[in-house]
């Protein structure tokens, strides 16, 4: 069930009304998890049972890590726990990956390998629940989160349909504390929830599906045709705004239908093409997995604490991983990589030039904006093409590498991409220091529900196609 | 740094308070607007159209398994079936029965076929579209991702979103995939002023209606003819009779498979005629190919010349029936079947 059905429509609605309906705090958020479940049963029910059992074997180690003061018996729990997550996200996730890998190198070194046809489906949301329920335990051994009273509780923090199948990825201290009290209807709460999942499915629905997809789509999947320069240049930026809009747009959606039932959950974008640095983009570009990178990964790698060769090996392994989380192809693999090297590359720059780049920092705002932006335009290629080669060649053909050929694009596909990109770059850079919200509340009132209704207008003539939120992949 | 939505607190009670009112208004804005939409359109004489995709194709087939085998009557095929048979009238002439609609255009049907065949849950009446030129091994990319669609993703999230989909799609025009603002935009400024409705509509149950009257350039016949002929000569090429034949053995087998647990088979050829009939004959001449399949095939078989008056159809297209000469043709198809005995003789 998805964000931009009408199934989520008719079930946001009866939940909304159910949940409210209850007096009982508890029947609430019991209630909840069984929406919750159900929410998750609607793509696949047999997975529900993966799902359960992923919140069981996390409640119990915490448990018991609670119980024990062993540092021996802790650290024997948390790589229990790190054998369970991330085993069951490496059968599911990686496995064909591997296989396929080993077969490769296997026939570099002459040996014959074929290997096995596993054909296994990929939970949706597995890598969300899983990192979900991985800091859970960790903050639990650290000693930064007690587990809650209740089984329950736990299992709606894991659950919590808002956010389960693709974030924003939610921390056992950011949610757990909201389940000790019970929430009364706010209808301050429930008209800017409404009015986020408003922003988040325009957002998916007209600008990533409608105006971006088609044309990323036809450049990047049909490898058939000779693209010209700027054919490949406008299916590189189309795809650029596509995942900006799909991911955000989900998380805008997640955000508000938390906030309609009275949580909130931690906002997963801020402006991230307005960013003036790689680690600026990082600190607004999918906030919730960088954080989570960082606080479990990065500093657990010992972060820049043992020098700075070590320092650049940490930021480019974890970004590395990163991409890897992303899914099993060498392509978000490079992706995660070159990332890692940029930000490497930054801290050594600004730590060489630390005080020339401060001088120049406001004189060189705009050209830094739009060097990222092109940068990180760049890099998606890696992340979106379907093979490696088909990257290089796409940059090569962006760089004029290639035959001179006439465009294939029509015009009007070019001058769509061209002007909503625009649009979307300068709404980014003008909110880069201000809210969404503080921006809509300078509008006079009529504006606003002018706005709000051009927006329902358009997602209705417009949602056709139905394309899948690219983050369920993940 | 404030965030993107600041989600995490309103800033002061009455703006707050207002969003709701906001939205709600702008629910009726957007409303109001649509519903001027629709009425502008159709005073145009716009119709609602359905999407046809592979969802809707997956709630189809879906049916084409439930009740029992008696009820069910499916229809498989490509645009001629689609557009050929009137779905609404021929539930009329058969009350009781449940007819689905698995057409898929443009492409050779035999892997719907062959999906009915291999599923058995099916035990319905199958009118297959048989068409001598589909009759060999070709692409039908379509027909494998609605397959594939079918078998692999449809899952109940996704048929209750199909179903709710179709209670609105198909009664409002700007709902209608054919109502695209991008297309409609370039042919506004293609033509320099309101673009005209399309001739053909997609039904919420996947058939067709087609009204040539609303074609805005009379169809180019002669230009067909020569892409058509041109098709026929390479398949004469790549396939000889024996192989068509051979084809058709695959198809057999299938047909005796459904035969075997109760379900039936009706191959129906659908009408052509003008130029396009004549090439037909001339590659695929009716007493070598059809008749030769008629004598041997375990199914039932009706031909559009055995039809009663039914041989001869002016067509805009030579192809295909518009809305009117379909309900004639279901009607004709039909009494067929019942004298067949493929449905029951009942008094109507």
């Amino acid at each position: 069930m998805t964000f931009d059905s009408l199934t989520f429509v008719i079930f946001f609605a009866i939940v909304l009304a159910v949940y409210y309906w209850l007096r009982s705090w508890e029947l609430r958020k019991l209630f909840l998890t069984t929406a919750s479940y159900l929410f998750y049963a609607a793509w696949n029910p047999p997975f529900v049972l993966l799902l359960w059992f992923s919140t069981l074997a996390d409640w119990t180690i915490a448990k018991a890590m609670v119980a024990t003061e062993r540092p021996s018996r802790r650290k024997l729990l948390i790589i229990a726990t790190l054998a369970v997550n991330l085993g069951l996200l490496g059968f599911f996730k990686y496995s064909t990956f591997l296989l396929q890998n080993f077969k490769h190198i296997a026939a570099y070194v002459g040996l014959i390998y074929q290997e096995p046809a596993l054909d296994i489906v990929l939970p949706v949301g597995i890598s969300f629940y899983t990192f979900q329920t991985l800091s859970y335990t960790i903050d639990v051994y650290r000693g930064e989160l007690k587990p809650p009273r209740r089984f329950t509780d736990y299992a709606l923090f894991v659950a919590f349909f808002p956010q389960l199948v693709a974030g924003p990825i939610v921390r056992g201290s950011q949610f757990l504390p909201q389940l000790l009290f019970a929430k009364s209807a706010d209808i301050r709460k429930i008209g800017w929830g409404l009015v986020l999942i408003t922003i988040g499915l325009f957002q998916k629905t007209v600008v990533a599906d409608y105006v971006f997809s088609p044309v990323a789509d036809s450049v990047f999947d049909n490898t058939g045709i000779m693209w010209s320069a700027s054919d490949t240049w406008t299916g590189m930026l189309a795809f650029s705004g596509q995942i900006f809009c799909d991911f955000s747009g989900y998380s805008l959606c997640a955000i508000g239908a938390a906030l309609c039932l009275g949580f909130h959950i931690p906002e997963n974008f801020n402006s991230p093409y307005a960013a003036a640095s790689f680690s600026d983009f990082w600190r607004r570009w999918h906030i919730s997995l960088s954080t989570w990178l960082r606080d479990y990964l990065y500093i657990s790698l010992g972060g820049n604490r043992d020098g700075r060769v070590k320092t650049y090996r940490n930021l480019i392994l974890t970004m590395l991983i990163g991409g890897l989380w992303h899914g099993a192809a060498w392509g978000f693999i490079v992706w995660g990589m070159l990332h890692g090297l940029y930000l490497a590359m930054e801290r050594y720059l600004s730590e060489r030039l630390a005080g020339w780049s401060t001088a120049v920092s406001t004189l060189w705002l705009w050209p830094r904006l739009a060097g990222v932006f092109l940068v990180v335009t760049l890099t998606w290629v890696f992340f979106r093409a379907p093979t490696l080669g088909r990257a290089i060649d796409m940059l090569s053909s962006a760089l004029g590498a290639g035959e001179t050929v006439t465009p294939q694009l029509a015009s009007m596909s070019n001058a769509l991409v061209g002007v909503t990109l625009g649009l979307l770059l300068s709404l980014q850079w003008s909110l880069r220091n201000i809210s969404i919200k503080d921006a809509l509340e300078r509008l006079a009132p009529a504006a606003r529900v002018a706005v709000i209704a051009a927006m329902l207008v358009s997602i209705v003539l417009t949602s056709g196609d139905g394309r899948a939120f690219i983050y369920f992949q993940f | 740094m404030p965030l993107f939505t600041s989600s995490s607190e309103c800033t002061s009670a009455t703006t707050g308070e207002r969003w709701l009112l906001h939205w709600v208004l702008g629910i009726v804005v957007a409303l109001s607007l649509l519903a001027f939409c629709e009425i502008a359109l159709r005073t145009k004489g716009f119709m609602p159209s359905a999407p046809d995709d592979c969802q809707l194709w997956a709630l189809e087939r879906r049916r084409a398994n439930s009740g029992s085998a008696r009820e069910t009557l499916v229809l498989v095929g490509a645009s001629r079936i689609r557009l050929g048979i009137d779905t609404d009238l021929m539930r009329r002439l058969l009350p009781g029965k449940r007819v689905v609609q698995l057409a898929i255009l443009g492409q050779s049907p035999y892997r719907v076929l062959q999906d009915l065949a291999n599923d058995k849950d099916f035990h319905g009446t199958i009118i297959y579209d048989f068409m001598e030129r589909y009759e060999h091994p070709q692409p039908a990319d379509q027909v494998q991702s609605c397959l594939d669609y079918y078998h692999r993703r449809f899952t109940i999230a996704r048929y209750a979103h199909v179903i709710l989909r179709n209670i609105f799609s198909g009664r409002f025009v700007v709902l209608s995939p054919q109502f695209d603002p991008r297309s409609f935009g370039k042919e506004f400024l293609a033509r320099r002023g309101f673009p005209k409705p399309h001739y053909i509509t997609y039904l919420a149950d996947r058939s067709m209606i087609a009204r040539p009257e609303l074609l805005v350039e009379p169809y180019d016949l002669a230009k067909q003819a020569l892409i058509f002929e041109s098709a026929l000569q390479r398949m004469a090429v790549e396939t000889n009779l024996e192989e068509w034949l051979g084809f058709h053995k695959q198809e057999e087998n299938w047909i005796q498979l459904l035969h075997n647990r109760g379900a039936e088979v009706v191959l129906l050829r659908m009408p052509s005629s003008g130029r396009l009939w004549m090439l037909d004959e001339a590659y695929h001449p009716k007493a070598s190919y059809w008749d030769q399949i008629a004598a041997t095939t375990l199914a039932r078989t009706i031909h559009f010349k055995s039809l009663p008056g039914g041989g001869v159809w002016e067509q805009y297209d030579e192809s295909h029936l518009d809305a009117r000469q379909a309900g004639l043709f279901t009607m004709l198809l039909v009494q067929e079947l019942r004298r067949l005995g493929v449905v029951d003789e009942r008094p109507h």
